[in-house]
């Protein structure tokens, strides 16, 4: 599955946006064309590929969101959309019309929620719209960027407006070179353990939590990755990217934290799995050069087994900004 | 059954004087296609399509469950609101239907490519107007170059697949101009070699009985050889290396619109690979041009 | 195969400027008797030479203006002279096309030719008739002509004659010969010009080289669009392909396969021999076609390729298709048939500067 931006415009300031950087340098009406949107359909299509995310910035803002859905929706693409769930009246309206009655087999809604608390009351009724009236085709969404967060609220937006009963768990991750919020190494086991210790109520009130990438393995310890094992019912992945993320002006790059880096026209490859592959042989190179987040994960045979893949690799790249240019150049690029 | 087929408004006069030929009908709206073809299929005709000329919007067009089985060629001046349009697609889908949107606005290029993309036969009429020539590449290059299966686009379709290196290809076919295979008549039975030459009055003949010999008439035998003063007279475009797929057709603009000759060039590069990949798609039974 | 170039007249009615027999004050035109005597000398010479054929060329000036009637007495008199022999007898003809009517096709058709050669410049002020050589309707006469001949399912080829008129815009002037003929059927022959350059329009070898040159890679890249394009299409029969298809001027085999017969009888070796009275092998008023075909001085074009092979074209790579070229170019230059063709260095040029390099063909 390939993440189209929309646009890189967004109507929130989260302090751990890795998509910060790209959305400041980006153009107000840089937006994607349909011209290029038929394109990206085109290749995805012609890859057998036929699941695509959208997103942004905040993706509700391109003036044809709701027409690029149904377009995709037409050509038979599964379209998942990663919102903030803060709409204008005018295109909650046409959304609500278009979108509501779409099979979930077909189509979802990621809803990236912060936590009320730190929202402006604006915001926070925009979002109870928003999942009021595409609560059963939404799954909420968390970005951790600090250790002691608080996952409540979401359990109250679950039941009280019949949200997907999973929660999509997302690390805030570093840009590299740039100043976000983001959990640093040292703390990440503080923020395992708080994961963990909502593992009891999750499972009283049937709901998932579920990993994004990023998360290295052994922030947990071998009691709490049973019990996360026991909730996820065997499926559990500590995996990296590639996140393959197409940009409005038909950029392509490998997840948002490093889309500074090895940034690419999408015209130079023939096919999805050739930016897979490209962005995954790339990203190998590095993690062979370091192998993860923590210094032991040089030698874990678990990293080497690929059942984790040593944490996000913006972690690395940020290492490597500090030191000296002694590696292979590509990490510089 | 005659050789040419003639393109005619929908005048059930004229209608009832003409048996045994091929017919492109023009409706005089899009209420009365039902009626148009069926009053034309009788006394053995045999209709190629019905036509309809519009200024307005594809989606104010009123698609109707009758109209299938009905081989049509819509006219319009823009698709309208996507969302319009797309209610009407699975309709749209299930008639043997060629939609056409006009070069003088902007915004048809990608509507013609989004219509394309979903599947739905379509073209690309030739308007007034200047109009961008990377713009008409670009469809071009969607309509035959395109990764996956979609919609046929006219008139690149049409050149790639008919384009033959011993005969000039005339993508006047498309619209009906072309005086080997089209003769237009009106009401009044005065025949013209085109729709724009019978509005303007510049005819070749009148009545019908003059179809019988038309081959014999001189002015009939001017017009096929027409394209022959663009060489008489050293005309630029008789010196183009993509004569052959476009016979001079923008030679009135070539001075303040350049580009068509790098346009027929790409487009004969990409007729080659057109013809060399062998790709044969399988189209619905669109009615023939 | 005998090839007759036929000249039963020297009348015109076009001024093209490389022409060499429409300088002649007098142009002159065959007699019925001389014809009849023609048609009686063919039969002789086919009865005498079993499987032989002959292919008679209809050359000029311009043969349609004999007129109707002239080829009408062609066909009573093959009819009456040459009963048993006319299947064996190749009608063709070569002309400008402004004459033509569907009668004359008519007749064309009973002499069993079904197409027609002519020659062509888009430049204006080439061809046409007057001194001004008024190309305008000329050419819209020529295209009527031509107008016929596809009406009436007649096939055609073309000359383009190459000038330094032409040098200035060879792609030009590719295009333009390629949109009237779509796939080719056209030859581009090189101005041949013996004595005085009176118009100013002859070219080195190497400036015909360099025109083909400039053509040669747009030919090569889209050859299937125009197949018939020569001579590159018989450089590639030739060197790619290794088929013999080189023209006469390249076969070393003229010495005995060509005759010329002008408008009094004249009988020369070929066109080019007659036009520039180079070579006589007397009159058919006096000498038999049989006599005029087994003439000894045909005998220094066979010795020409002995000595051209062991002298000056010895361990040449392009004999086979060369042959040292026509006798008669070495005449332009050495008043005689021992040398090699004048055009030698052009065609090397060709082959060096361009055909091998395009084509990636190592020879």
């Amino acid at each position: 599955m390939a993440n189209v931006l929309l646009t890189q415009q967004c109507v929130r300031s989260c302090p751990y946006c890795f998509a910060k950087k790209h959305m400041a340098d980006s153009e107000p009406d840089d937006i994607l064309t349909w011209d290029n949107m038929i394109y990206i359909a085109d290749l995805m299509e012609s890859s057998n590929e036929m699941g695509l995310s959208l997103l942004g910035g905040e993706p509700t803002l391109h003036p044809q969101f709701v027409d690029f859905v149904m377009y995709l929706l037409e050509r038979r693409f599964h379209v998942n959309v990663f919102t903030s769930g803060i709409l204008s009246e005018k295109m909650f309206n046409e959304a609500e019309r278009a979108l509501s009655a779409v099979s979930p087999d077909r189509f979802s809604f990621v809803c990236n929620v912060n936590n009320p608390d730190k929202s402006p009351f604006s915001e926070l009724e925009n979002v109870r719209r928003f999942l009021k009236a595409f609560g059963h085709l939404t799954t909420p969404g968390f970005n951790i960027y600090k250790p002691d967060f608080n996952l409540d609220f979401i359990l109250q937006y679950i039941n009280e407006y019949g949200l997907h009963r999973h929660i999509r768990l997302g690390i805030a991750s570093p840009i590299p070179g740039q100043h976000n919020v983001y959990v640093p190494i040292n703390k990440m086991k503080d923020m395992a353990k708080q994961i963990v210790s909502y593992l009891p109520i999750l499972e009283r009130l049937k709901i998932k939590a579920g990993f994004d990438c990023g998360f290295p393995m052994c922030i947990f310890n071998e009691e709490e990755i049973g019990k996360l094992y026991k909730h996820n019912s065997g499926r559990l992945s500590f995996g990296c990217g590639p996140a393959i993320d197409i940009g409005p002006d038909m950029t392509v790059w490998g997840c948002f934290p490093l889309s500074n880096i090895h940034k690419k026209s999408l015209y130079e490859f023939n096919s999805v799995h050739e930016i897979r592959d490209y962005y995954r042989n790339l990203h190998q190179k590095v993690r062979t050069e370091v192998a993860g987040i923590f210094d032991e994960c040089d030698d874990c045979v678990y990293r080497e087994e690929m059942l984790c893949m040593g944490g996000c690799l913006a972690h690395s790249y940020n290492h490597f900004l500090k030191e000296a240019n002694v590696r292979f150049k590509e990490i510089y690029q | 059954m005659r050789e040419h087929i003639l393109v005619c408004p929908f005048d059930e006069s004229l209608l009832s004087r003409l048996h045994d030929e091929s017919l492109v009908v023009i409706a005089p709206n899009f209420e009365q296609i039902p009626h148009v073809y069926h009053t034309a299929m009788q006394r053995s005709n045999r209709v190629i399509c019905v036509v309809v000329y519009s200024k307005g919007s594809l989606a104010a067009v009123p698609f109707h469950e009758s109209w299938k089985g009905i081989p049509i060629a819509i006219y319009a001046g823009e698709m309208g609101p996507f969302k319009e349009f797309m209610m009407r697609l699975p309709l749209i889908r299930d008639l043997n239907i060629r939609i056409f949107l006009n070069s003088d606005k902007k915004e048809n290029f990608t509507a013609l490519h989004i219509i394309s993309s979903l599947h739905i036969n379509c073209g690309l009429e030739f308007g007034e107007s200047d109009f961008d020539w990377e713009a008409l590449n670009d469809l071009m290059t969607y309509a035959l170059y395109g990764k996956v299966h979609h919609g046929v686009m006219e008139p690149f379709q049409f050149i790639a697949s008919r384009y033959n290196p011993e005969r000039l290809t005339d993508f006047g076919t498309v619209y009906f101009n072309n005086p080997n295979i089209y003769l237009h008549i009106d009401k009044d039975e005065n025949i013209a070699i085109s729709r724009k030459d019978l509005q303007k009055g510049n005819f070749i003949a009148k009545g019908l009985n003059e179809l019988n010999d038309i081959k014999k008439n001189k002015k009939f035998e001017e017009a096929l050889h027409e394209w022959q003063n663009f060489f008489l007279q050293n005309n630029t475009c008789a010196f183009c290396p993509s004569w052959r797929v476009c016979m001079g057709k923008f030679t009135d603009t070539i001075e303040r619109n350049p580009g068509c000759q790098k346009f027929f060039a790409d487009l004969m590069e990409a007729t080659d690979h057109f013809l060399a990949s062998e790709h044969k798609k399988r189209e619905r039974e669109v009615w023939q041009l | 195969m005998a090839t007759i170039i036929f000249k039963p007249t020297e009348k015109c009615n076009s001024n093209c400027i490389y022409c060499d027999v429409v300088v002649r004050k007098k142009p002159k035109t065959m007699s019925y008797e001389l014809l009849e005597l023609i048609f009686k000398n063919i039969d002789e010479y086919l009865k005498s030479i079993p499987q032989e054929r002959i292919q008679l060329i209809w050359h000029g000036g311009e043969p349609l203006l004999l007129g109707e009637e002239y080829f009408q007495k062609a066909i009573e008199l093959q009819e009456k002279h040459c009963r048993d022999t006319k299947h064996r007898i190749d009608h063709a003809i070569q002309s400008n096309l402004t004459l033509m009517n569907e009668k004359f096709l008519g007749l064309f058709r009973q002499l069993g030719i079904n197409q027609v050669g002519t020659s062509f410049d888009p430049i204006a002020g080439v061809r046409g008739p007057g001194a001004e050589r008024d190309s305008v309707s000329y050419n819209s006469r020529f295209f009527k002509g031509l107008n016929l001949l596809e009406k009436h399912n007649f096939g055609w080829g073309f000359i383009y004659v190459v000038t330094k008129k032409s040098l200035a815009r060879p792609l030009d002037i590719f295009y333009y010969l390629t949109n009237m003929k779509l796939s080719g059927g056209f030859m581009l022959n090189p101005v041949l010009i013996y004595g005085e350059d009176r118009e100013n329009i002859g070219i080195t070898t190497e400036e015909y080289a360099d025109f083909l040159g400039a053509i040669f890679p747009e030919w090569w890249k889209h050859r299937n669009r125009f197949p018939q394009v020569n001579p590159f299409k018989m450089f590639v029969e030739n060197i790619i392909e290794k088929k013999k298809t080189v023209g006469c001027e390249d076969t070393g085999r003229c010495a005995y396969g060509h005759v010329y017969i002008g408008p009094s009888g004249e009988a020369s070796q070929c066109g080019r021999a007659g036009d520039w009275e180079i070579i006589s092998y007397g009159n058919i008023n006096e000498r038999s076609l049989i006599d005029i075909m087994k003439d000894k001085q045909r005998e220094q074009f066979i010795e020409r390729n002995d000595i051209l092979m062991n002298g000056e074209c010895k361990g040449c790579p392009w004999w086979e298709f060369c042959h040292g070229g026509c006798p008669l170019d070495s005449y332009i230059k050495y008043k005689d048939f021992k040398h090699r063709t004048n055009r030698c260095e052009g065609k090397k040029l060709f082959l060096e500067k361009y055909f091998f390099p395009i084509t990636g063909i190592r020879f």
